[in-house]
């Protein structure tokens, strides 16, 4: 059961909202409780109280939608906020504070459908992450050794010969280094592609969540560059962007 | 039997004739079209029979410069053009001869046929479907559909049809010096086709080459072109939203010092002029609020959220053009749409480690098709669409990003990225140029 914030001044607007999330219930087999909020100090008195997703309104009287919002994300970058405004000008900064996304009123069910279902999408897959710990951890043989990686802190997975390089950030010290395994790159790439792996080159398997920067020639990984093969281009940068375009949810 | 004999003996005209149907511009057809075909036609059977020559190989180029004078007559293209049909048909008639006879020889050496006229057409007829299908399939179906040749490589055409014309008197002549009570006659004369079929084939690859690669300049040509105008478009926006600006500041100075009455009436004119964006990114303003403005009118709803910063490093009028092209697909598509509700265009701008990250989003009721990075449209008229998508990969390559488009669940996505060191090192030019 997910917990839904409605933080409006507007009666009516916190009726349809209500009746939507009804209706999405029904439609989506999802369970949602409701709790609302007349102003941003009505729902900050009650902060104690975490709420997964939000919908929030912009022109809030006294503390702003878009304040309240930048005040939530000094402490929470996990809360799912979906803004609703009456001028869809008022939306231009909810880049600051990540939001999911905008609705304009009157809320039309198209709009609110697209966005809850989004919302509920990136919790359950973060349930399923965090439930799942350890089926994001792959095992490799290291000579007589067996180690677990965690597949988050693969960069990227490179193939000599016969070998596999994994290259692993240590989530503690922060520094990379090159596991040394045998292995084929077909085998690694089905391992790996559930993970948000893809192939940028005959030799290079990349963890698409490790890109800092992308050019129509190379891959960056922070200092590393790796080219893009041409072969692999429109493959790639197709599941580059699939993943990006999902990455802001 | 006397039709038999007729096609039998016009069979090198018929292929020809068959073969240019794939190679010419069919749009481009000149006025009386039908009654030029059928004078040419008529031409070409009856004045070869009245003119007699010493030698085999004027006989050729006469039948050359008729086909060439033919498609020139009966199209409007170029004469350049009209060679490089006549070169190719030349090319498909030759395969599909050759391959005809390699077959007929065969089978008779063998005793499994008799050679005669309705054999050999029935050959002839089954390679023509042969060499005729995977032709237009992978060579003259996307030039018919582009509807017109991008082609004016002189040298080229000029040259590969010289020496087609030249290798094909050549075989002519080896063919008529093999001797057919030879042990080896079967072979030669094998070998001697299958030469001829790679050497055609050879030529109509290099032509199609050369026209594709002219087609490419081409399209780079329209791409400028286009970027151009949106420059100028944007110089013109600019001095537009200049206008608004000062219009909106003497509003507010009047606003000031109106009485209730007055006020009202001001409220009003600034309202309409409140629909403006501030991103910290001068452009990108000025082409979202013009934008906005025409989505207000189409009733679509414009939702953006934007970080201006993080293009600071784009020339001003890239941006424009490439907001630009981006939202006027989204409202083309979306105008297409009834549902009210559906009328949305999503718009994020924003930092992303070190890329610059755009994604706009729209409801589509159909996902478009895409072929070689750009929307296939749906217009009657298809000349000068479908361009936006390559202008925005162009303007984005020219950053050293991608843009890439996809549909899901009825939403078309359209993301761009852009490295920020890239757009860093070229903000020391003047952005606004």
């Amino acid at each position: 059961m997910y917990r839904i914030g409605i933080i409006d001044d507007e009666q009516e607007t916190r009726e349809i909202l209500r009746q939507q999330i009804s209706r999405f219930q029904d439609e989506e087999q999802a369970e949602f409780e409701v709790v609302e909020f007349r102003s941003a100090d009505a729902f900050l008195a009650h902060a104690g109280e975490k709420c997964h997703i939000l919908f929030l309104d912009i022109d809030l009287p006294g503390t702003t939608g878009m304040e309240l919002a930048e005040k939530i994300r000094e402490t929470d970058n996990d809360v799912i906020i979906i803004f609703c405004t009456n001028l869809q000008q008022f939306a231009i900064s909810g880049y600051k504070v990540s939001a999911l996304g905008f609705i304009v009123k009157p809320i039309q069910w198209y709009s609110f459908h697209m966005y809850l279902k989004r919302a509920v999408q990136v919790l359950r897959e973060r349930e399923a992450r965090q439930q799942d710990q350890s089926s994001r951890r792959i095992q490799i043989k290291v000579g007589s050794l067996t180690r677990f990686l965690n597949v988050a802190d693969i960069l990227y997975v490179e193939v000599q010969l016969h070998y596999l390089l994994y290259y692993y950030r240590d989530p503690d010290t922060g520094k990379v280094e090159a596991i040394r395994t045998r292995g084929s790159m077909q085998d690694v790439a089905d391992q790996l592609s559930p993970y948000g792996f893809a192939r940028c080159n005959v030799s290079y398997l990349v963890n698409l969540s490790c890109i800092t920067a992308i050019s129509h020639m190379d891959v960056y990984l922070g200092e590393q560059v790796l080219r893009i093969g041409r072969t692999y281009k429109d493959t790639f940068l197709g599941e580059f962007s699939r993943f990006m375009a999902k990455r802001g949810l | 039997m006397p039709v038999l004999n007729f096609l039998f003996q016009q069979q090198v005209l018929l292929g020809l004739l068959v073969a240019s149907c794939l190679f010419v511009p069919w749009d481009q057809r000149r006025r009386y079209f039908p009654l030029r075909l059928i004078a040419w036609v008529l031409l070409q059977v009856v004045l070869p029979r009245h003119i007699s020559l010493p030698l085999s190989w004027p006989y050729l180029l006469l039948d050359t410069v008729l086909v060439w004078l033919m498609v020139w007559s009966c199209f409007d293209c170029s004469p350049v053009q009209a060679l490089f049909s006549t070169t190719c048909a030349y090319c498909v008639q030759h395969i599909t001869s050759k391959l005809a006879y390699i077959v007929l020889v065969r089978l008779s050496y063998h005793g499994f046929i008799q050679q005669s006229p309705l054999v050999l057409l029935l050959i002839l007829l089954l390679a023509n479907i042969l060499v005729c299908i995977p032709v237009v399939f992978w060579f003259t179906r996307h030039f018919l559909q582009e509807s017109r040749l991008f082609f004016d490589s002189i040298s080229t055409v000029i040259y590969s049809g010289l020496f087609f014309f030249v290798a094909v008197y050549l075989s002519t002549i080896l063919e008529s010096h093999l001797d057919a009570a030879a042990e080896s006659y079967l072979e030669s004369y094998t070998a001697l086709n299958c030469f001829c079929i790679l050497f055609a084939a050879a030529i109509l690859a290099l032509e199609f080459n050369n026209s594709s690669m002219k087609q490419l300049e081409s399209e780079k040509r329209v791409l400028v072109h286009l970027l151009e105008s949106d420059r100028l478009q944007y110089e013109q926006a600019k001095q537009d939203m200049e206008k608004i600006n000062i219009r909106y500041h003497d509003l507010k100075q009047q606003y000031s010092r109106a009485d209730d009455e007055e006020r009202t009436k001001l409220d009003a004119e600034m309202n309409a002029l409140n629909l403006r964006y501030f991103t910290d990114n001068k452009a990108l303003d000025i082409v979202l609020t013009q934008k906005a403005l025409i989505c207000q009118h189409a009733q679509i709803q414009f939702v953006c959220s934007a970080d201006g910063t993080c293009l600071a490093g784009m020339k001003h009028y890239h941006i424009y053009s490439l907001l630009g092209n981006a939202i006027d697909n989204a409202i083309e598509c979306l105008s297409q749409v009834e549902d009210p509700e559906k009328k949305v265009i999503d718009l994020d701008i924003r930092r992303r480690n070190d890329m610059a990250v755009i994604r706009i989003e729209n409801y589509t009721p159909t996902a478009p098709v895409l072929q070689d990075g750009a929307i296939v449209t749906t217009k009657r008229d298809p000349s000068g669409h479908g361009y936006g998508l390559k202008s925005i990969r162009n303007i984005a390559e020219q950053y050293g990003g991608t843009a890439d488009c996809f549909v899901e669940d009825s939403v078309f996505c359209l993301l761009v990225t852009f490295p920020c060191a890239a757009l860093q090192s070229q903000s020391g030019e003047n952005p606004a140029n």
